[in-house]
């Protein structure tokens, strides 16, 4: 077991977790430590295992081998009510025949609490979500919002060591969204848990996180801080699922790379020989008319607070963040200059093809 | 207008036709069970008494009270049987589930009277032919049928997340049995008991080949009083037979509406 800076066990503890997915091989050897009310988000393609591994650490799926530790202790072989993680469900689920007081009063009376400790308890975490007024009120009658910080309360009433969310903020509307988002870091820094949450929302990832980990070929591929993920994804593949836009060739030679738009020194530290893929975001691009690279501007798109042109430079299409104010028209010619300390360098993929390997 | 008021016009002959098609057999069944004398071609009876009625305090109750434990003990072991039944089918998919479902519904398919018979050789050799016992359990042979059926569409579209989050919230499986997913079910539940009392309630070949006689319930009664020319009697009886159909049917007008959906 993994002790964390301060000496004390972490607050979850996966090693070499292996996650079935019926009968295809599912994640291997899986190990992730997660402190004392950190916060980690787990991202990555649909089907990658996300869901199964957040059900593998709340015991809700059988077969798994490696250990999963809480609070210093194993509890691969506990059940699911003996482990200190409270799962939570996409869509609030709330008891439907118990009233919002009795749903948030659940965890406290099936470990025996008295009634008379356990009202005030509610009370309390009624009162921290504000939503005392509607104590009495059946879960059908809630809204979203309401559902899920009556969801959150129960959560956090159940004293965990970890809290374990799954896709929480999946098809809310932007402002529940934010309503939702706030709820959870405020009920969980209230519980002092260390927070689990599988997103596939990215932007959603780096509000929530403190690390951000990518599930990639049955295993985490990266785990870091959002902007190191974000800025730097580890593989070609990681890359893609982050969705960076833009993806073109170069060849390596003497630890420079030469593209289009240049030579530059690789970010890499192999000194390997040949084709590259060179991958950026739309915002390592910019238009610039001085630029000796240039290209015909084929299709403009413009977002709620940023614009983004199309430009085709020989055979590679290339998107480019642009002013929104001074968006170059289809059909224009426009200089296009990169930003060489921002591009990412992977090994090729196959011959013709601007993917990565 | 004209249209409107036309179909408003055949609307009320229609439920004046099926009020008076699904009324006027109760409403002979009650006038002959209070009949004195009553000889055709005389349209009404000529002298009324309450003897009928007077057994229930005797053969009439006896065989209502007979019915009505065996109904509620089959109503309760079908939904014994029938929800792990159900909920076992659910988790199958593909073919397996057709073949389980078939399987559950051979009880409910198979004409009473093969299934009486199987029950009564059976029951001879175990000491249940002629017992209570052995009628509750030749009775919820179909009525478990019918509820492993029931439960199986219910466990298809409820959400049993709230099993798993139950579980991750502190309960252990019994606790959330007990707390979370009967009660959450408890109208399903009180339909699937009520299918099964039915079921009960109105069977005749079996209770004959298992009870033997013995055993007297109300249909019985019913039919050992037609046997012996007593009308007066058996109307009296048929009338008690509709009630239990009568109350599930009031029962469930007053819940619709009243319904909390718990689907996937």
């Amino acid at each position: 077991m993994t002790a964390s800076p301060g000496g004390s066990a972490p607050a979850l503890e996966l090693q070499r977790l292996d996650v079935p997915f019926g009968d295809a091989p599912g994640l291997r050897g899986l190990s992730l430590a997660v402190a004392h009310g950190e916060h980690v988000v787990i991202v990555g393609p649909s089907g990658s295992g996300k869901t199964s591994l957040l059900r593998a650490i709340a015991g809700l799926t059988s077969g798994c081998a490696g250990s999963v530790w809480v609070d210093g202790r194993s509890v691969t072989a506990e059940p699911p009510e003996r482990r200190r993680v409270v799962y939570l469900h996409q869509t609030p689920v709330l008891f439907p025949h118990l009233s919002v007081f009795e749903n948030v009063a659940f965890p406290l009376r099936v470990r025996g609490m008295s009634r008379g400790a356990a009202n005030a308890r509610v009370d309390e975490a009624l009162a921290a979500v504000r939503l005392g007024d509607l104590a009495g009120r059946r879960p059908r009658t809630l809204s979203g919002g309401q559902a899920h910080r009556v969801a959150l309360a129960r959560a956090v009433v159940a004293d965990p060591a970890v809290l374990l969310l799954d896709e929480p903020l999946t098809g809310l509307d932007p402002e529940l969204r934010r309503d939702v988002r706030a709820g959870i870091l405020e009920m969980a820094a209230r519980a002092r848990a260390a927070v689990v949450v599988v997103s596939h929302d990215l932007e959603e990832a780096g509000l929530l996180a403190d690390r951000v980990a990518v599930l990639s070929d049955g295993g985490i591929g990266q785990i870091g801080t959002p902007r190191d993920v974000f800025a730097r994804p580890a593989t070609a593949a990681i890359a893609r699922f982050l969705g960076i836009a833009n993806w073109f060739r170069g060849q390596i030679r003497d630890e420079k790379v030469t593209c289009v738009f240049g030579e530059f020194c690789s970010p890499a530290d192999d000194a390997a020989v040949g084709p590259v893929a060179i991958a950026c975001g739309t915002d390592a691009l910019r238009i610039d008319r001085a630029s000796a690279v240039s290209g015909i501007v084929q299709s403009r798109h413009f977002g709620v607070d940023r614009a983004t042109v199309t430009v085709r430079i020989g055979s590679t299409e290339l998107s480019v963040r642009v002013d929104p104010r001074c968006v170059p028209e289809a059909g224009e010619s426009v200089g296009v200059v990169a930003d060489f300390a921002r591009l990412l360098v992977y090994p090729a993929g196959p011959e013709g093809s601007d993917s990565p390997a | 207008m004209g249209v409107s008021r036309a179909n408003a016009a055949s609307r009320a002959v229609l439920l004046a036709a099926l009020t008076v098609s699904a009324g006027t057999p109760f409403v002979v069944l009650g006038v002959t069970s209070a009949a004195g004398s009553w000889f055709f071609p005389a349209v009404w009876p000529a002298s009324w008494t309450g003897d009928a009625w007077a057994l229930l305090a005797g053969s009439l109750g006896s065989a209502t009270w007979a019915s009505t434990a065996i109904a509620t003990s089959t109503a309760a072991l079908s939904c014994l049987v029938g929800w792990p039944t159900g909920r076992a089918i659910a988790a199958l998919s593909g073919w397996r589930r057709h073949l389980a479902a078939a399987l559950a519904f051979l009880p409910v398919a198979a004409p009473a009277i093969a299934v009486g018979i199987g029950a009564q050789y059976f029951f001879l050799r175990v000491g249940l032919a002629g017992t209570w016992a052995g009628v509750v359990l030749a009775h919820a042979i179909p009525a478990s049928g019918l509820a492993s059926l029931y439960f199986l569409s219910v466990f298809l579209t409820v959400d049993l997340r709230m099993e798993d989050e139950a579980r991750s919230l502190g309960a252990g499986p019994w606790l959330v049995l007990a707390r979370v997913t009967v009660p959450a079910l408890r109208r399903q539940v009180a339909e699937a008991a009520a299918l099964g009392f039915l079921v009960s309630w109105s069977q005749v070949p079996l209770t004959l080949l298992v009870g033997g006689g013995t055993v007297r319930t109300l249909p019985i009664q019913v039919f050992s009083y037609l046997h012996a020319g007593e009308e007066r009697y058996a109307a009296a009886g048929a009338l008690l037979l509709v009630v239990p159909p009568m109350l599930v049917l009031g029962a469930a007008v007053f819940a619709t509406g009243r319904t909390e959906v718990v689907t996937a």
